[in-house]
């Protein structure tokens, strides 16, 4: 995925606009999938990966890719719907309204989303990235410039605290 | 309960593959003995399978279609519907221009007044500062020297 990314992203540098809808095809879904649940709602989450794709689309002549575009974009959608969350933990609370949109009539599916709005942004954050985007611990050492020994910790405190979380609903 | 901290532990590095041979071992037989952390291994299965397994936030087809060919339509949009910005530098010296013109024009549009207009402003500033201190003390009782003090101010 990495080299088609590079190939695309060359392309589309040299004028080939389908290169750029290949490259927004093929990272949309993951994006919009982690920025929804980060942020807890889906419309806000539309929000977040069309300002991604609108940032990408700016670098246009200037990105320098050190490791993946994919990782490129996750960071940016990370950072955006972190922006997000701390001017909105002012007003409201975190309610998850994804699954709305969704036949999500299984109690579990109910519950975990739950248990995640009742997480903070941080913890959201990291269960998302290992979990649903299925970074390993390496990998989330190096985005989130830790050592992997304090991923490994924070990630234990957080599935404790979700494991206490569950209890209270069963 | 402290032993099952450790295990705990253990139980969530596990779920990241990060458990050495004798560590998993070690761990299997403590689950044999431990109805607490079966539950705690069991929990946090489950809680991973369900976060893996997240519903999707939006049909694909309404956020492509809103999404749509964006970069397309902002290169397509008319020139007075485009956003222009200008660095704040080139705003500063563009300003100081336009105040320094206004300035200019304005000091000699006043400048070039007829004479005769700069002329009667000027007496009439003259008889304000004679009046002032009549007026001051009471303004009934003022009356003019001239005729042409008699007009109304």
């Amino acid at each position: 995925m990495e080299d088609r990314d590079r190939l695309d992203w060359r392309l589309f540098e040299e004028g080939d606009q389908k290169a750029f809808d290949r490259i927004f095809q093929r990272h949309r879904r993951h994006l919009l999938k982690y920025s929804s649940y980060m942020t807890g709602s889906s419309a806000v989450g539309e929000d977040v990966v069309q300002e991604t794709f609108m940032r990408l689309l700016e670098q246009k002549g200037s990105l320098t890719i050190r490791s993946s575009l994919k990782d490129w974009l996750f960071i940016c959608a990370r950072n955006h719907s972190l922006n997000l969350l701390a001017k909105r933990r002012r007003m409201e609370q975190f309610l998850p309204d994804v699954a709305g949109n969704n036949d999500c009539s299984d109690e579990m599916k109910w519950l975990i989303q739950e248990v995640l709005g009742k997480l903070n942004h941080d913890e959201r954050d990291l269960i998302l990235m290992r979990e649903q985007q299925q970074y390993s611990i390496m990998e989330m050492a190096t985005l989130l410039g830790i050592s992997q020994e304090a991923v490994r910790v924070r990630l234990f405190r957080i599935r404790k605290k979700m494991y206490e979380l569950g209890k209270r609903y069963r | 309960m402290k032993e099952c901290q450790y295990f705990e532990r253990l139980i969530s590095d596990g779920m990241d593959d990060l458990l050495s041979a004798d560590s998993k071992t070690e761990l299997v037989q403590h689950l044999l003995s431990c109805e607490h952390c079966r539950q705690f291994e069991e929990t946090l299965l489950t809680q991973q399978q369900l976060l893996q397994g997240l519903p999707e936030p939006l049909p694909a087809e309404r956020h492509l279609t809103r999404m749509g060919d964006f970069s397309i339509e902002r290169a397509n949009r008319p020139l007075w519907k485009r956003r222009i910005s200008v660095p704040i530098p080139v705003a500063a010296v563009l300003s100081i221009v336009m105040l320094a013109g206004w300035l200019f024009a304005f000091g000699a549009a006043s400048f070039n007044r007829p004479a005769d207009l700069r002329r009667d402003t000027a007496s009439r500033a003259v008889e304000i500062i004679r009046l002032a201190p009549r007026s001051a003390v009471k303004v009934d009782k003022i009356k003019p020297d001239s005729a042409e003090s008699g007009r109304e101010i």
